[in-house]
């Protein structure tokens, strides 16, 4: 037996008229042989590994990264404003953060049954024959590297944040942010590659064509059994920031009313290291900064300035919220006082709290000049809490809670 | 799955360089903001997430589901196979709850006021009472069917 000469792999680059070969057919000619386990055509028989069930799928988690990355960038720019009057945070309408940060949590929570169900369904796709095709072939295939090891970490580490069970070294708020626009930047390479196939599996056609056959869970079935976890999760957890769906709210880290006076606390005087200065007699507010006569002001002073009550909510960056009727001085007439003009400026407020990244907080001039932004001395009719920041905290509408300072030394007009 | 196209035109090309640049943009970010030790920890559960789902948690969900196929009778397997997504999803979203790590509560007196073993029993009991609904429905709609 004679055996033919195996061409040399210039000749095998090329076919018989001299073109180059298609990278995908040179593959498929010279590497067919390593096509063994999932990488086989037909290693997942399922039905549900399914284009339309996809691009459904794809269209719903798209529409819930959306809602959570615009979200995101609120909070973002509440904390970390950009120096651009537009962009600065209004102070009203007064739920507006509520809602903006109810909806980042709710949905980012909602698309964990969606993730998962729709990288269930794509999974085979990850063993495609041949690897890659071509230039774009592998820059839509290295994208998915980011887009899905993104989305599993912005989903998982917001979920493990809200509980407060935090086994990593990093600065979450920093962390989340950038690996935002990590994923925001994969998606669309995503959907720019994937729009011809969403759009055919969505088509007329695809609509009218009959369920793929087999046995098991139907693509209906598969949908319906994904939207009906979201479901359940929704309503066993968005009744931390949606009171009447409270009683429901099973699996939610807080519930609105369970707290000191009814409402929740992120940071208790004594995690803060203030239990002493907050109830030293000794204690005086410092007005001071950009103003004619600096003040200082005992907490029995304070309450003998006409006081100002409102109904407003803390609304914290992990998804909860709560409102109540907190009473005490507006901010505008402690400027005032001190000789400042309230119509035009900020107010840095400062902490008892000495370290951390929230022991002070910058008041925009919007903010200043709303009436409802109080340095709250009462909650509910009754003197603060310890752990709500008495002997004084800052509390206006519109603004994520970690902006909401407890325990006040100081207001420094600027 | 009907094999896939190779993406081409203008809209892929512009949305590659777009969204290109906001990946970049996003690792900028990340390498300017977290120093050494946080940038290992951001990279290990980054990395992890993804190898941790597509290395063991979607071949175990295969697996298991090749042998749902054979033990399960044809008539419940529908119905099944959905509470237990339904059930398994639910889990995930408890997870952070039910993990024992009191330490946590120190300077918190209002985190996690609930008692999540119980609540996650509840839900998960919820879920199956309704399966059982679905499942005796299926099974009277059969022996009807078989008369």
């Amino acid at each position: 037996m004679v055996r033919r000469p195996r061409p040399a792999l210039g000749e095998r680059l090329r076919d018989a008229d001299g073109r180059r070969r298609p990278l995908a057919d040179l593959v498929e000619r010279e590497l067919a042989f390593a096509r063994v386990g999932p990488f086989r055509a037909d290693a997942f028989s399922s039905r549900l590994h399914d284009e339309r069930t996809a691009a459904l799928l794809g269209i719903a988690l798209g529409a819930c990264f959306l809602v959570c990355f615009a979200t995101g960038l609120i909070t973002q720019f509440a904390q970390h404003p950009l120096d651009v009057g537009f962009l600065s945070m209004p102070a009203s309408p007064g739920w507006l953060y509520r809602v903006t940060q109810g909806a980042h949590v709710a949905t980012g929570t909602l698309a964990v049954p969606l993730l998962l169900a729709k990288l269930w369904t794509v999974y085979p796709r990850l063993f495609t024959w041949p690897p890659i095709r071509g230039a774009a072939h592998a820059l839509e295939r290295i994208s998915l590297v980011p887009l899905v090891a993104g989305s599993l970490f912005q989903l998982g580490s917001g979920l493990a944040n809200g509980a407060h069970w935090r086994p990593w070294s990093f600065d979450f708020p920093v962390a989340h942010y950038w690996t935002a626009w990590i994923v925001i930047g994969a998606l669309i390479v995503h959907v720019g590659a994937k729009l011809p196939v969403t759009r055919r599996a969505l088509g007329r056609a695809a609509r009218a064509a009959p369920e793929p056959a087999g046995s098991g869970l139907s693509r209906r079935g598969f949908l319906t059994t994904a939207f009906a976890a979201a479901g359940v999760i929704t309503l066993t957890t968005v009744g931390q920031t949606v009171r009447p769906l409270r009683q429901l709210a099973l699996l939610a880290p807080r519930r609105p009313d369970v707290g000191p006076q009814g409402v929740p606390v992120n940071k208790a005087a004594s995690g803060a290291g203030v239990v002493e200065a907050a109830q030293d007699p000794g204690y005086r507010l410092v007005v001071d900064g950009d103003v004619a006569r600096p003040l200082r002001l005992s907490r029995d002073e304070l309450l003998a300035l006409p006081q100002h009550s409102a109904e407003l909510s803390i609304a914290c960056v992990e998804g909860w919220s709560s409102a109540a009727v907190w009473g005490g001085v507006p901010i505008r007439d402690l400027v005032a006082l001190a000789g400042g003009d309230p119509e035009r400026c900020e107010v840095v407020v400062h902490s008892l709290q000495e370290s951390g990244s929230y022991s002070r907080s910058r008041l925009n001039e919007p903010h200043v000049r709303e009436r409802d932004s109080l340095l709250a001395l009462t909650l509910r009719g009754e003197p603060l809490h310890l752990d709500h920041g008495y002997p004084c905290r800052l509390i206006a509408p519109n603004r994520p809670g970690v902006q909401q300072t407890k325990w006040v030394a100081r207001l420094e007009v600027v | 799955m009907r094999r896939e196209s190779e993406p081409s035109g203008p809209v892929f090309w512009i949305a590659a360089v777009v969204g290109l640049a906001l990946v970049a943009f996003g690792v900028a970010g990340l390498l300017r903001n977290l120093d050494g030790e946080a940038l290992r920890s951001w990279a290990t559960l980054f990395g992890g997430g993804l190898l941790v789902h597509d290395g063991i948690v979607a071949p175990a969900t295969g697996l298991l589901s090749l042998l749902l196929v054979r033990l399960l009778p044809r008539w419940a397997r529908p119905t099944l196979t959905a509470a237990l997504i339904v059930s398994a999803l639910v889990i995930v979203i408890a997870l952070p709850l039910v993990y024992p790590d009191d330490t946590r509560l120190a300077n918190n007196p209002s985190l996690l006021p609930g008692d999540y073993d119980r609540a996650l029993i509840a839900v998960l009991a919820f879920v199956w009472i309704v399966t059982l609904a679905l499942l005796a429905r299926s099974w009277l709609n059969r022996s009807r069917r078989r008369g």
